[in-house]
């Protein structure tokens, strides 16, 4: 079962619909103690960080996610949930992230437009044992800050300059694109990620449309 | 490069699609938009309120989903949002516009614009501003305000528009042409810097204006 954090007014009404097309089994929890007992725990977010951190820190996420990774539970950080998994950002000097990824987020450009709000290629830079092979694929981007690729990064895409877009320590996972709106290619990637992260679907909840 | 975006605009009134054989549900609408190639939805809605249709469009999407309301007051930003709205499209001159970026982002809102060429200038009319304003000022402003993109409508369109969304694009500000679906004018903006172009839905579909576009060297997804 996987566990969707509810924090603030992020929606979750696209990934939700998104885990009920690929079969997978979900529950929201705006605690921890609303956690499934097991399975991958998935920190979306888009908009500004400080008040998803404080809103986090208040929940108590904040302090549980490293105990989560820690005890070897897998966590995947989408968009702003991959910064806020990163060590800090430019977005937000004097906080720190979660660590649980290393590396600072850096504001995009110059060369691209800020926000960088649509659908750019997706390059592979490394294998991975657990995750599949993105090539020639496009996903979809809403970000105005990225963290800058490294010889650990998987896959990484380009808006005036390279940024990553696939970051994998462990068994904690940040994906900077929304897979959950980026059409059947992204959509399919969610679940091979998923399922690298031991995750299967539910024949009876599958809508048989991935 | 990213990909020019297609983006069909569905009209919703009283939570259905409105328009001529282009009737029904707007989630069945826009997922059949969807796999004719939408990298996008917009909706143009005629109220800002009662958006269970956007919940029930956001959870059958796999493409970003923008609204486009009469929006007047706070609660019904949050409304759109938290009921799946990606991004939310404010009217011009966009009151609400500085807070909101502040608070759910710039990604998540953009400003309608529509600009008409007067004289040898671009004029865009304002409530309270009988002369209008100057069309490439006013741009500048809503994006120090903090508008993530521009849903900008040229009038005329064609070469005289393209130059300004060639104006856009030089202030580094991201924008999507409203096209009357003129596909030429369209190629033009998009060719002088527009980043997508948004149109009707119920004429070609965004698999054709793909095939078209893509004939003429934009960068299109496939």
């Amino acid at each position: 079962m996987i566990t969707l954090i509810h924090y603030g007014t992020e929606s979750l009404v696209t990934l939700e619909g998104a885990m009920a097309r690929l079969g997978f089994g979900h529950c929201r929890a705006a605690r921890p103690d609303q956690a499934a007992p097991a399975g991958p725990v998935i920190l979306a977010g888009s908009g500004p960080l400080d008040p998803a951190c404080a809103q986090l820190k208040a929940s108590g996420w904040w302090r549980e996610l490293p105990q989560l990774a820690a005890d070897g539970r897998a966590v995947l950080g989408i968009n702003l949930g991959l910064h806020l998994l990163a060590e800090g950002s430019e977005e937000s000097p004097r906080g720190t992230g979660l660590g649980l990824i290393p590396g600072i987020v850096r504001r995009l450009g110059p060369g691209g437009k800020v926000p960088h709000w649509g659908w750019s290629p997706v390059r592979q830079q490394r294998d991975h044992p657990l995750f599949p092979e993105i090539r020639g694929g496009w996903l979809f981007f809403a970000h105005s800050h990225a963290l800058e690729p490294t010889s650990q990064t998987l896959s990484i895409a380009v808006h005036g300059r390279p940024f990553s877009v696939m970051e994998c320590r462990g068994r904690t996972v940040g994906i900077q694109a929304h897979l959950e709106k980026s059409g059947c290619f992204g959509l399919a990637l969610l679940g091979k990620t998923l399922a690298g992260l031991g995750e299967q679907p539910e024949p009876e909840l599958n809508a048989g449309s991935n | 490069m990213d990909a020019k975006r297609i983006i069909p605009v569905v009209r919703v009134q009283a939570g259905r699609v409105a328009g001529g054989a282009f009737e029904g549900r707007p989630a069945d609408w826009a997922c059949r938009l969807e796999m004719e190639g939408a990298d996008g939805i917009l909706f143009q809605a005629d109220t800002a309120s009662d958006l269970d249709w956007i919940r029930e469009a956001a959870g059958s999407l796999s493409v970003p989903l923008a609204l486009e309301a009469p929006f007047s007051r706070w609660a019904e930003l949050e409304a759109a949002l938290e009921a799946g709205a990606d991004r939310v499209i404010l009217a011009s001159p966009a009151a609400m516009l500085t807070a909101a970026a502040q608070t759910f982002g710039r990604c998540r809102v953009a400003v309608a614009v529509e600009a008409v060429l007067a004289g040898s200038g671009w004029r865009v009319q304002l409530p309270f501003e009988p002369d209008g304003r100057d069309a490439m000022d006013w741009l500048r402003e809503l994006k120090q305000c903090g508008a993530g993109e521009i849903l900008l409508r040229a009038s005329p369109e064609g070469e005289a528009g393209a130059a300004l969304y060639q104006g856009a694009a030089g202030m580094a500000l991201a924008v999507l042409c409203l096209s009357s679906g003129d596909e030429p004018a369209a190629a033009e903006a998009l060719l002088q810097g527009a980043d997508g172009v948004a149109f009707a839905a119920g004429g070609w579909t965004p698999r054709q204006w793909k095939t078209a576009l893509g004939g003429r060297g934009l960068s299109i997804r496939d």
